[in-house]
């Protein structure tokens, strides 16, 4: 290229750089996770991602298990790419059971970050893709954080990738017991916060339970981003006894079916048994219908506004599905970021 | 040639990270997958629904079916050495159909028509592919070689390793239409059935993998009243009824993956993992499909046992045909899942172990309302089933009435006679009140043919849980009449030997030596035996310090004094360590006897004045190791104690205090202090005193209530300790040294301020 043409290009395009920058310092950013094995976005998602000038998705890799009778961790499910729908930066999340650190010992660990790396490079280089983050997901304990930080911190070594990791209030309370993670900064995942059952209280979000963990949020050492529940699911209820986890079901699979009557707020009861998306009812079995109204995602976010110890940057709703899409008004994630801090 | 692929494979959960995830109800505990079980399918359901009978597994007695690869092997290859008229190498025809490569398989075609001079190397030896241009081995290898063609595309082996290209799906034929031509001019090409019906199977699955849907339909219409409904028939049919599924029709799907499923016993899982109904209305539209009842009533069977609505299945298929054999699974599911109830608590009456749950209700009254009315294809079964309900329900005289009308019904076949004797002694004993003389003599007999069934290979009967419900619940009667000699033999309760008076009366019942035959039983079943309780009777005296009488009892207990200690019970460490005293080698190794009659030699000692420092010294060594804190723990393990308690909350209540008590090598240790000739023997024994004093504190502190088993751990504080008080008196001791060395925690306390 001519030198004097170089120049031309070159200085607008650093200042268009330096001026991206200093805006999304301040803006915030939202994103989502893809939590399915095929990635396949359909146009509501796509709208959904346009819509809110989503840069990034969280994506769903794979998950690893450690099952017993197995020599080694293995890699479950890995994702299946439709690329004709890929218009995004994927960032890669990695769900690893923790029994998978209960097993493994040092040598067993250097193994995993080798194998967990090869398979991501794969996926990515599939779909032309060259992340610069990478995050894990993995409800470690005291007992395991040992063996997951060691974990963590080779990746970093091999990878030098940005790393995240989600964090659950549990672990923020406390976290003499459980740790903190070597990552760059965490995720703290604001939601599957109380016990599924048949009771009238949310295992999702609830409030009463989210302020016990509040007031630790602040002390926690880690730059946090939060993941917020946009999801639904449905308990199948018979006899007082939670049967089945009828997932992404909601109200509106339920209201217009005359196979089923509202019992009350969030419960219906199975007039006759019957077939509906796949599930099967039995006569006087019962709905519990779980998710979270727009009242207390905003609830949650005046509750990261207090307790949070600098201002949360980026929203990432769980999880990008038009079956979560269709439960909120277009501009719901646009008004939660207006309302941080 | 291997198998279709199945779509189980797809079906794998993912990580409920944020997701969802589904609530395995499975059965209480460990043990048998069928949970509780008293009433075994294998007496009357046919053994090919076996996959789908009552059980915390995913498939009954299999797991999950992981032979989506191998299924029809055998099948293939016994059809095929049919075609060969069996003049063939089964060997040679195994590895040319299950391993061979489609190249190979090519090769041996051209040497066969004469283009090659030899075979490939990996078939060279093969004698029946030496005789050129037999018509029927080309028509096979012909054959063959386009059927490993598709196998590349339709089968397919998972395996879930670090590398991304193996999870990908097989990718789809670029030249399927040509493949398709082949196939269809070799259908053409033959007049052969058998070869025909193998064309067709394979043009239906290339036109699955690699045309639309509508396609596969198509093939399978084209040929399908000519094809006799065998394996491969319905290899085929599951491929249009997928061909369905694909296009989201979900009620012609479901319809013929139902024929496959009653039509196909290899494929019954496949069609099981197939059959998924949407929407009610789809369901429907399916029962509408069925040309007659039977086929109705395989929908509801899969309904039932699909999606655990036994009891309307029942009702309905009752309702289209009461003789259907499809009533038997569904019956032993709806059983088996209600008497997961059934509890081993022997102290509560039957009845009061009844889930009252509507459902349950329901399903009891629906099956004693068929029984009733008789008129199934194998009433006496229903009857069984309607007899044991309502036993398990306290209803003992409906119970009986069922049984009378079962019995009846059986006719020579043994296997459902014995089901119904073990129903009965449920019954019979759940009813009874009391045990008396004439019910023993019943008893006599029945536990021996119930216990009999141990040695039997595969009984089928389930006769396990009815034959230690029937110890437990016998032993609570028993005990509630106060025989408790008798309750003790059926069911041990060994905390009521910590009771002399039951212990005297358990040695006299065991070792009275003119007994009934029932209490011959009695005396056979008890796990306690008569040296047992000498020994455990020596054991209590050890711990009372009176050797005499521990040494007359222990002599009583046969071989149990033969046992040999695995440490040096004399041993005095100062810090414990039990792996380093039974490994190193012992001069003498002492037995629980041997063992005893030293200690009543260092007893004599000790009273004679001899040397009593050291005896002492050596008597409190020997007591402590005796504890929970010593050495030689297995010298208190027996039949009436227990083994392997490796935390003192182990120790039932009854027997804890003796078995973690510091007395005697408290009283044993200040022997030694008191008689302690130099400061080298005074600064040893306050260090074991020491030693005494913390195992004591754990003791008073932790080990004296249950819930601190689970609680935030204890910590003596050692600096409070008399023991280290009274030791730093003597620092100029060799001892001492040895102690510092060893033991930090006294460092610590001596290097304190």
């Amino acid at each position: 290229m001519d030198h004097r043409l170089a120049k031309f290009f070159v200085v607008p395009f650093l200042l268009a750089i330096v001026f991206l920058n200093s805006c999304q310092h301040k803006s915030k950013t939202i994103s989502f996770y893809y939590w399915k094995t095929n990635f396949h976005l359909n146009p509501e998602e796509v709208e959904a991602i346009k819509y809110n000038q989503v840069n990034t998705i969280y994506t769903r890799y794979f998950d690893i298990d450690f099952t017993p009778g197995d020599a080694g961790p293995k890699p479950i499910s890995p994702i299946q790419f439709d690329t004709s729908t890929l218009f995004s930066q994927i960032i890669p999340v990695i769900y690893i059971k923790n029994r998978v650190f209960e097993k493994l010992d040092s040598a067993g660990i250097i193994l995993l970050c080798q194998n967990i790396s090869k398979l991501t490079n794969e996926i990515n280089q599939s779909i032309r893709q060259n992340p610069s983050e990478i995050q894990f997901d993995c409800d470690w304990t005291e007992y395991t954080k040992d063996k997951y930080f060691l974990f963590l911190l080779r990746y970093k070594a091999i990878s030098r990738l940005k790393l995240s990791a989600t964090i659950r209030l549990h672990q923020v309370k406390y976290p003499a017991v459980t740790g903190i993670p070597p990552v760059d900064h965490g995720v703290l995942m604001y939601y599957n916060m109380g016990e599924i059952n048949a009771g009238e209280n949310s295992s999702i979000y609830e409030k009463s339970i989210a302020e016990k963990y509040n007031a630790y949020i602040k002390n926690y050492p880690l730059r946090l981003d939060a993941a917020l529940p946009i999801f639904s699911w449905s308990l199948l209820v018979s006899e007082g006894k939670v049967m089945k986890l009828l997932n992404k079901m909601n109200f509106m699979d339920f209201e217009n079916d005359s196979n089923f009557t509202t019992l009350k707020k969030g419960w219906f009861s199975v007039r006759r048994s019957c077939f509906h998306d796949g599930y099967y009812f039995k006569e006087n079995d019962q709905v519990k219908i779980e998710q979270v109204p727009e009242k207390d995602l905003i609830d949650i976010i005046e509750q990261l506004n207090r307790h949070a110890s600098k201002p949360i940057q980026r929203l990432i709703f769980y999880d990008l599905d038009k079956a979560n899409l269709q439960l909120y008004e277009k501009d719901i994630f646009k008004k939660m970021v207006a309302h941080l801090d | 040639m291997r198998k279709i692929f199945s779509k189980k494979w797809w079906l794998i959960s993912i990580s409920c990270c944020v997701g969802a995830g589904i609530v395995y109800a499975c059965a209480d505990g460990w043990g048998e997958e069928y949970g509780t079980s008293n009433f075994a399918p294998e007496v009357f359901v046919d053994s090919s629904y076996s996959p789908f009978f009552y059980s915390y597994q995913f498939y009954y007695q299999m797991g999950y079916d992981e032979n989506q690869n191998s299924r029809f092997n055998s099948h293939n290859l016994a059809d095929w050495f049919g075609y060969f008229n069996s003049k063939v190498q089964p060997r040679e025809l195994r590895y040319l159909l299950e391993s061979a490569t489609q190249g190979a398989v090519d090769s041996a075609i051209r040497f066969q028509s004469g283009q090659f001079s030899s075979l490939p190397d990996s078939l060279a030896s093969f004698v029946f592919l030496k005789q050129k241009n037999d018509e029927r081995t080309l028509a096979f290898l012909h054959y063959l070689s386009l059927a490993k063609r598709c196998e590349e595309f339709a089968v397919r082996e998972i395996q879930y390793e670090w590398n991304y290209d193996s999870s990908k799906r097989n990718s789809k034929d670029p030249e399927a239409s040509e493949l398709m031509k082949k196939l269809e001019a070799g259908y053409n090409g033959t007049n052969e059935l058998f070869l025909k019906e193998r064309y067709w199977f394979q043009m239906v699955r290339n036109a699955f993998f690699n045309f639309p849907p509508t396609d596969a339909i198509a093939h399978f219409n084209n040929h399908e009243k000519e094809m006799p409904h065998n394996t491969l028939y319905y290899r085929s049919l599951s491929y249009m009824a997928g061909a369905y599924n694909k296009m989201k029709n979900f009620s012609k799907s479901n319809y013929y993956f139902s024929k496959v499923y009653d039509g196909c016993d290899e494929l019954k899982t496949t069609a099981h993992f197939s059959f998924h109904p949407q929407e009610q209305l789809d369901w429907k539209a399916t029962l509408a499909m069925c040309s007659n009842n039977a086929e109705q009533a395989t929908l509801w069977q899969m309904l039932g046992v699909f999606y655990a609505d036994e009891k309307e299945a029942i009702t309905q298929i009752y309702q289209l045909d009461p003789k259907s054999n499809k009533l038997d699974l569904l019956l032993a599911r709806a059983v088996n899942k209600y008497e997961q109830k059934f509890s081993y608590k022997g102290s509560t009456p039957i009845g009061e172990n009844e889930d009252s749950s509507p459902t349950k209700t329901a399903v009891r009254q629906l099956i004693s309302k068929i029984a009733e009315a008789g008129n199934t294809g194998k009433p006496w079964i229903w009857d069984i089933a309607a007899g044991y309900l309502n036993s398990l329900n306290a209803q003992y005289q409906t119970a009986k009435t069922f049984y009378a009308k079962a019995n009846k019904e059986i006719s020579g076949n043994e296997l459902a006679l014995a089901q119904l004797k073990l129903v009965e002694i449920i019954n019979t004993i759940g009813e009874a009140k009391k045990i008396d003389s004439k019910l023993e003599n019943e008893l006599l007999v029945d536990f021996k043919w119930l216990d009999g069934f141990k040695n039997k290979v595969s009984p089928k009967i389930r006769y396990a849980d009815a034959l230690e419900w029937l110890k437990q619940t016998v032993a609570a009667k028993y005990r509630a009449q106060h025989e408790l000699a008798k309750a003790e033999c059926f069911y041990s309760n060994t905390d009521a030997y910590a009771d002399r008076n039951y212990t005297e009366k358990m040695k006299s019942f065991l070792g009275n030596p003119t007994k009934t035959d029932f209490e011959k039983l009695c005396t056979n079943l008890s796990s306690v035996k008569l040296a047992d309780i000498y020994e455990f009777q020596a054991i209590q005296q050890v711990f009372k310090d009176s050797i005499e009488n521990a040494i007359l009892l222990m002599s009583k207990a046969d071989s149990l004094g033969r046992f040999v200690l695995p440490a040096n019970p004399f041993n005095g460490r100062i810090t414990d360590c039990h792996d380093c005293d039974q490994q190193n080698p012992q001069k003498i190794k002492y037995s629980k006897l041997t063992f005893l009659n030293k200690i009543k030699e260092l007893k004599d000692k000790i009273a004679a004045g001899t040397d009593v420092n050291i005896n002492a010294n050596l008597l409190a060594n020997s007591y402590y190791n005796i504890t929970h804190y010593g050495n030689d723990r297995p010298f208190y393990e027996c039949k009436i104690l227990g083994q392997g308690m490796s935390n003192p909350f182990y120790i039932s209540d009854a027997y804890r205090d003796m078995l973690i008590n510091m007395s005697l090598p408290f009283k044993y240790y200040n022997l030694a202090l008191k008689n302690a000739q130099n400061d080298e023997q005074k600064a040893k024994a306050h260090y074991m005193l020491a030693k005494c004093e913390r195992n004591q504190w754990y003791n008073l502190h932790v080990y004296n209530n249950a819930k601190n088993e689970y609680a935030d751990s204890k910590m003596i504080d050692f600096s409070a300790m008399n023991g280290f008080k009274d030791l730093k008196r003597y620092p100029k001791t060799k001892f001492y040294e040895e102690v510092i060395k060893e033991c930090d925690y006294f460092k610590s306390y001596v290097g304190k301020p």
